[in-house]
C-alpha cells in the first residue's frame, strides 16, 4: 500500500500538483460539475453584459461552394472562403443621423478582418448604450471584401479548376484605391489587378454594364452611381465617396429605453449564395475570356435580441 | 521526466515476480495476481462515474480506451478517455490518462457548448476479481462559448473522480 501511495504521490507530482497554486482553477467532483464552475462563470458574463454586442456570420458557404447555377445565361459561383475587412460599424437612428452609435471604430489601417463562418463570431462590441431612442440602420465602413471561389476553365492558369481569390476595395488605402477589383491564384500571396486587355495582366475586363451592386446605400450612392474609369491601362469601377459606408437596414427596430438593462446582441448574416456572376456567352457553364463578370450583392441581415 | 518514465515504465502483467507485484504468498497478492490476468487486452468494462457512465475497453493489456457520458444541472458532456496502466500493486492498478470531452449547457441566462480536456492519475482497486472502484484526478482545461458567441469562458479546473467499474470477457485465467 505504502508503494501504491508513493506511486500516486509521484503522478500527481508529475501532473504539478502541490506546485500549482489552486487559485487557477477550484476543485470539482466530476468534470460535469467541473464545467459547472465555468457555466456560472459565463452566467455571471452573460448577465453582467450591456450595451451592445455584434456578431457575423455567413449562410450558404458549405452548401453551394464551388457550385454553379445557371440562371438564364448569367452563372453564379459561391465561395468556398468569404472574408470582409470593416472599418467601423455605427448604429443610426434615421439616414442623416449626425451622432451616430459607435460599436467599433477601428479606421481603416486596422479594418476588422473577418474570416465569414456558419458560426457567428463576435467582432465588436461596446458596454455602453446607445442613447434611447429607435435605431432603424447600421452605416457599415467597408474596406473590402474578399472572396475564394474555384473558377473552371480559367484562362491563364491552363488547368480546369483554379481557385481564385477576389478582394474588391470599396475604400482607399494605399497602394489599394477604392474599387479596385484586384486577382489572387496563390492564395492571397500576390495580387493583380483585372486588366483590360494583353500585357495588362489577365485578358478579362470587368462588365461596364453591370458594375458591382453590393449594397444600396440609402439616401445617397446606389448601383446607378457606379461608373468604370480608365487609369493606368486598367478598367476599374469608381465610387463619388470614400470611405464608403454603407446604411443596411435592421430586420426590426431597435428600440432603446430610458433605463436599458442586459446587452443587445446584433447578428449580422452574410449570404453568400451568389456573390460572383458572370455573363456565359457561349453557354459551356464556364468563366471563359472576355465573359464580363461581377460582383453579386451578398444579401446582409441584421437582427437584434437583447438578453 | 517523471511522467515519461511513469508512462512507459514497466507493464501491468510484467513478467515480474509474485514479490514484485505487491507480496509474495499472501492472499491479497493472489487476488492481484488473478485480477491481473483477468483485465488484459479485449476485456469490456461498464463504468459508473459521478454523474454518469462509461464503456472501456482493453486495447492492449496496458491501454484502454472508454467513452463516458454525463450529465448535471442541464450540462452534457460526452469524451473519450485513454488509459496506460501500470503494474498492479496488491489490488491496485494505477493509471494515467488524458481526456477530452464536447460540452453541451444551459445555464441561468447562458446556453451554448464548448469543450474540456484533462490530464489525469489515478487508481482502480478491485474489491472483486472483476469490479473495482476507480479515482483518479487532474487539472482540466475548459472552454464554453455562448450560443450566440457574444460571450465565452475558458479555464482550469482541478477535477476528482470517482466511480465503479464491471469487467467482462477478455482473455480467460491461466
Amino acid at each position: 500500500m505504502m508503494k501504491a501511495a508513493k506511486s500516486l504521490a509521484l503522478i500527481l507530482a508529475a501532473f504539478g500538483f502541490g506546485q500549482v497554486s489552486l487559485q487557477a482553477g477550484s476543485l470539482s467532483l466530476g468534470m460535469a460539475r467541473a464545467v459547472k464552475n465555468q457555466v456560472n462563470q459565463l452566467d455571471s458574463k452573460v448577465a453582467g453584459a450591456q450595451g451592445i454586442s455584434l456578431t457575423a456570420r455567413a449562410s450558404n458557404l458549405s452548401s453551394s461552394s464551388r457550385v454553379f447555377q445557371p440562371r438564364s445565361t448569367n452563372v453564379f459561383a459561391a465561395p468556398s472562403i468569404y472574408r470582409a475587412a470593416l472599418a467601423s460599424c455605427q448604429l443610426v437612428k434615421t439616414t442623416s443621423d449626425a451622432t451616430p452609435y459607435t460599436i467599433f471604430d477601428s479606421g481603416l489601417a486596422n479594418a476588422n478582418v473577418i474570416t465569414l463562418t456558419g458560426n457567428a463570431t463576435g467582432i465588436g462590441q461596446n458596454t455602453s448604450y446607445p442613447p434611447p431612442g429607435t435605431y432603424l440602420y447600421m452605416a457599415v465602413t467597408v474596406l473590402y471584401l474578399e472572396q475564394a471561389t474555384m473558377i473552371n476553365n480559367f484562362p491563364t492558369a491552363g488547368s480546369s479548376n483554379n481557385n481564385m481569390i477576389f478582394r474588391i476595395y470599396f475604400s482607399t488605402l494605399a497602394p489599394n484605391a477604392k474599387r479596385d477589383i484586384l486577382v489572387s491564384l496563390d492564395s492571397g500571396n500576390t495580387w493583380g489587378w483585372i486588366a483590360t486587355g494583353a500585357g495588362g495582366g489577365l485578358p478579362w475586363a470587368p462588365s461596364s454594364t453591370k458594375p458591382p451592386i453590393w449594397l444600396t446605400q440609402t439616401g445617397g450612392l446606389n448601383t446607378t452611381g457606379w461608373v468604370t474609369g480608365q487609369g493606368g491601362g486598367q478598367l476599374y469601377f469608381q465610387s463619388p465617396l470614400d470611405p464608403i459606408t454603407f446604411l443596411v437596414p435592421l430586420a426590426t427596430p431597435l428600440v432603446i429605453p430610458q433605463n436599458p438593462t442586459g446587452q443587445w446582441v446584433l447578428s449580422m448574416n452574410f449570404d453568400t449564395s451568389q456573390s460572383l456572376g458572370w455573363t456565359d456567352n457561349n453557354g459551356d457553364g464556364k468563366l471563359d475570356s472576355g465573359d464580363p463578370f461581377w460582383a453579386e450583392q451578398p444579401a446582409i441581415t441584421i437582427t437584434a435580441v437583447n438578453q | 521526466m517523471i511522467l515519461g518514465s511513469l508512462l512507459f515504465g514497466r507493464p501491468v502483467h510484467a513478467e515480474g515476480t509474485p514479490e514484485e507485484s505487491g507480496g509474495g504468498s499472501t492472499p491479497a497478492a493472489a487476488a492481484a495476481e488473478k485480477t491481473s490476468e483477468d483485465i488484459r487486452a479485449g476485456t469490456f468494462g461498464l463504468g459508473l462515474n459521478y454523474p454518469g457512465f462509461g464503456v472501456r475497453y482493453f486495447l492492449t493489456d496496458h491501454y484502454a480506451v472508454e467513452a463516458k457520458g454525463q450529465l448535471e444541472d442541464s450540462i452534457e458532456l460526452g469524451g473519450l478517455r485513454v488509459y496506460r496502466y501500470f503494474r498492479p500493486v496488491s489490488r491496485i492498478f494505477l493509471f494515467a490518462g488524458a481526456e477530452g470531452d464536447y460540452v453541451h449547457f444551459k445555464g441561468a441566462v447562458s446556453r451554448g457548448s464548448g469543450a474540456a480536456g484533462e490530464i489525469f492519475g489515478g487508481f482502480e482497486y478491485f474489491i472483486l476479481r472483476r469490479v473495482s472502484m476507480q479515482a483518479d484526478f487532474g487539472p482540466a482545461y475548459i472552454s464554453l462559448v455562448n450560443q450566440d458567441h457574444s460571450a465565452s469562458v475558458s479555464g482550469l479546473e482541478y477535477v476528482f473522480n470517482i466511480g465503479f467499474n464491471c469487467y467482462f470477457g477478455g482473455r480467460s485465467a491461466r
